[in-house]
């Protein structure tokens, strides 16, 4: 059940409950005065009736009592006076306002009272008030007693009860229709949209917001509810920021392992492994296309003597400097490797014979000028073997053998020189 | 309702100093409202009911037909019934132009006859009279009850008062009329049913509540001398009534000339005196309804 319905049925009961009460709290109360009201009215008539009727029965005037009795009878008007008579003091009755009454006597024990009684006597039955007054001139001479109706008053005290209660029928019915409307705008929708945004927040939308609306509290907790989803979004950027740096620094890791894994760690030329899989590649890739790859194997002459005379350090250095100038001399396309000790090779794509021994011609000067012999205490050159795909060797391995004997030739024919391996030799 | 109170002292603050209601001004009978009889009335005879001897109807209600006469500027001429019915009688075949009837024999007239009520008297300061049942003071006699089997004394077989309703009563109380007393007479008037139960010729009478002041009157018989034992329902008094077909501007005339009498105008007072009347109102028929279902319920009606 909606609070709406709740609202709309606990609180009009709760009025409708009190209203009831009121309606016989009320009708009572009405009662009552309109009693005090008849008892006080009452009691100046008999009084005003006590005098006549006690000189009448003082002058054992008979016919004038009767006359009294009938006319006061006659001109009560509106029904109250049920029935009126003029007792003795042993209760038999004078006059009635029934003359079948006549001659009897009221023995009842408040005729008794009254007639005993020193002043006005009552009493009240569920439709009746009776009343009983002194009927005195000079002395008591007899009682005055008559009973009157309580239907009037019994009738209006219902009529207050019902007006009453028709009073709060409608105004429950009222109270029910503006709580049902008025708790819809006030409370129902305020709620309804915030539950939408905390389902929309729910559901990630973080960005979304509730808007304030309805009474002082549903404003506060909208704006709470606010107050929440904009630190969860911003706790969410937040981790997604760390989140992308991590990982950021871990793909950096994983480039420098990777180039770890293909370089060689002192001259930052490619390593041995990296170059037999770019020549396998290659040989596959010009076979392909029709294009013939060179090899060049470069050799350091007479590196053990710089070793031996400089130390190892200074060995590394002059490697890491050849390493600097052959490079140089390659183009972008071309892949340069430390081979292995003082061994290097270029494998350069798409390069013919002659241009392969242009280049490792350039090599080779290229070391002979750069590298002095003060520094190094000996004059510095290379020797490098030049062989060629598929002239040279149908698979990697023979285009390697063949650069290898190209160098070893060129070592044999007194170093610093390039060799070109001899076709089909 | 007590949470109304704020508002209607709210509503007293606007409520104006003096309010007032004044009734509507009602007809008074008036001298100057009475006229002569039309010129084509040469006479007036009026009927009364032998309730008294012929002679003290007729002292008794000569000033009233003197005043008559000489209000309506024509003869009176008074003429005393054998008896109660016939008076309608009269009326019914023109014998007479006015009645003095007792509210039964009007009823019983009304019926076979078309009248129209003028006026109705006003005795002992009422328009309506008791019934008494009533024995001698020193009787043993107490309640109704011990008359069974008793001499009694009614007024006419035609008197309301002094017939009709002692009749009802006994019905009402479970008796037969027919068989309740030992004997009945009927005595005439109600002066000779009180001098009976004095005498002792009966043992108990009916009369209406005026007639022991009357016996005190006119005989000096203390009231005391009776005793009542028992009271029958109100009726309206003797009434006077015409013809429904008398000539309008007549009866108008008849009714304004009674209406003016008062027992406390000195100019009407001796009018009336002898009667022992205090005046008269508008008689209206269905006044006398009571007394027709009375005759109903007493078996008495025909």
């Amino acid at each position: 059940m909606g609070i709406r319905v709740q609202l709309g049925i606990l609180i009009p009961l709760v009025v409708a409950a009190g209203l009831v009460t009121m309606a016989f709290v009320a009708a009572e109360q009405q009662r009552i005065d309109a009693q005090d009201d008849l008892l006080h009215r009452g009691t100046e008539v008999l009084e005003a009736v006590g005098v006549p009727a006690a000189v009448a029965v003082a002058q054992n005037d008979v016919a004038g009592l009767d006359t009294l009795i009938a006319h006061v009878t006659a001109a009560s008007g509106r029904g109250e006076l049920r029935e009126l008579m003029v007792l003795d003091e042993t209760g038999r009755v004078l006059a009635h306002s029934d003359p079948e009454r006549f001659n009897t006597v009221c023995a009842d024990a408040f005729c008794k009272a009254a007639i005993r009684g020193n002043g006005t006597s009552w009493r009240r039955t569920p439709d009746a008030l009776w009343l009983g007054v002194p009927a005195q001139s000079g002395i008591r001479w007899a009682t005055v007693v008559a009973q009157f109706s309580l239907d009037q008053v019994n009738a209006s005290a219902r009529r207050t009860r019902v007006q009453w209660l028709a009073f709060a029928f409608g105004l429950v019915l009222l109270m029910a229709l503006g709580l049902f409307l008025g708790v819809d705008r006030v409370v129902v929708q305020p709620v309804r949209a915030l539950q939408a945004a905390v389902r929309r927040m729910g559901e990630g939308s973080l960005n979304a917001r509730a808007s304030p609306a309805g009474g002082r509290e549903l404003s506060e907790l909208a704006r709470n509810v606010n107050a929440m989803a904009e630190a969860l979004q911003h706790e969410r950027n937040h981790l997604e920021q760390a989140v992308a740096e991590r990982t950021r620094e871990l793909q950096e890791a994983n480039a420098r392992l990777e180039r770890m894994a293909v370089t060689d760690g002192l001259t930052g030329a490619y390593n041995h492994r990296r170059f037999q899989e770019g020549l396998a590649a290659e040989v596959l890739r010009s076979e392909r296309n029709g294009y013939p790859c060179a090899v060049l194997m470069v050799d350091v002459d007479l590196f053990k003597r710089v070793n031996d005379s400089l130390g190892h350090p200074r060995g590394d250095e002059l490697l890491r400097q050849l390493a600097a100038v052959l490079a140089s001399t390659l183009r972008q396309t071309d892949l340069f490797a430390r081979y292995g000790g003082e061994e290097f090779a270029a494998l350069l794509p798409e390069t013919s014979r002659a241009e392969a021994a242009q280049v490792a011609e350039r090599m080779r000067a290229a070391v002979e000028a750069q590298l002095t012999d003060a520094e190094w205490r000996q004059k510095i050159t290379v020797s490098i073997g030049v062989s060629v795909y598929p002239d040279d060797g149908k698979t990697p391995e023979q285009v390697l053998v063949s650069a290898d004997q190209a160098l070893y030739l060129a070592k044999h024919q007194g170093r610093n020189r390039v060799v070109i391996a001899r076709a089909a030799a | 309702m007590r949470i109304a109170l704020p508002l209607v002292l709210a509503l007293a603050a606007c409520r104006p100093e003096v309010e007032e209601h004044l009734a509507p001004a009602r007809p008074v009978p008036s001298f100057e409202a009475m006229h002569r009889a039309p010129a084509s009335v040469t006479r007036l005879r009026v009927g009364l009911m032998p309730y008294m001897d012929a002679f003290d109807l007729q002292r008794t209600h000569q000033p009233l037909m003197d005043w008559l006469s000489n209000s309506l500027g024509v003869p009176v001429e008074l003429k005393v019934a054998s008896s109660y019915d016939q008076v309608g009688d009269w009326l019914g075949d023109g014998t007479i132009d006015v009645a003095e009837l007792s509210p039964y024999p009007y009823v019983r007239a009304a019926k076979r006859y078309a009248l129209k009520p003028l006026v109705t008297a006003i005795a002992d300061g009422s328009d309506t009279a008791s019934g008494y049942l009533f024995v001698r003071a020193d009787s043993p006699i107490r309640t109704l009850e011990e008359l069974k089997g008793k001499s009694f004394g009614f007024v006419d077989e035609a008197s309301t008062t002094g017939h009709l309703q002692p009749v009802k009563l006994l019905k009402d109380r479970g008796y037969d009329p027919a068989t309740f007393f030992g004997s009945t007479q009927y005595l005439g008037n109600h002066a000779q049913v009180l001098l009976a139960v004095l005498s002792g010729k009966v043992e108990g009478g009916a009369t209406y509540q005026g007639s022991m002041a009357a016996l005190k009157r006119n005989k000096g018989i203390d009231p005391l001398e009776f005793r009542i034992i028992a009271k029958t329902p109100r009726t309206p008094r003797d009434l006077y009534c015409v013809r429904a077909d008398l000539d309008p501007e007549l009866m108008e005339a008849i009714r304004s000339a009674l209406l003016v009498l008062s027992s406390r105008d000195p100019r009407t007072r001796d009018v009336i005196a002898p009667l022992s009347i205090n005046g008269f109102y508008p008689a209206e028929d269905r006044a006398y309804d009571a007394v027709r279902a009375a005759a109903a319920a007493a078996g008495l009606e025909r």
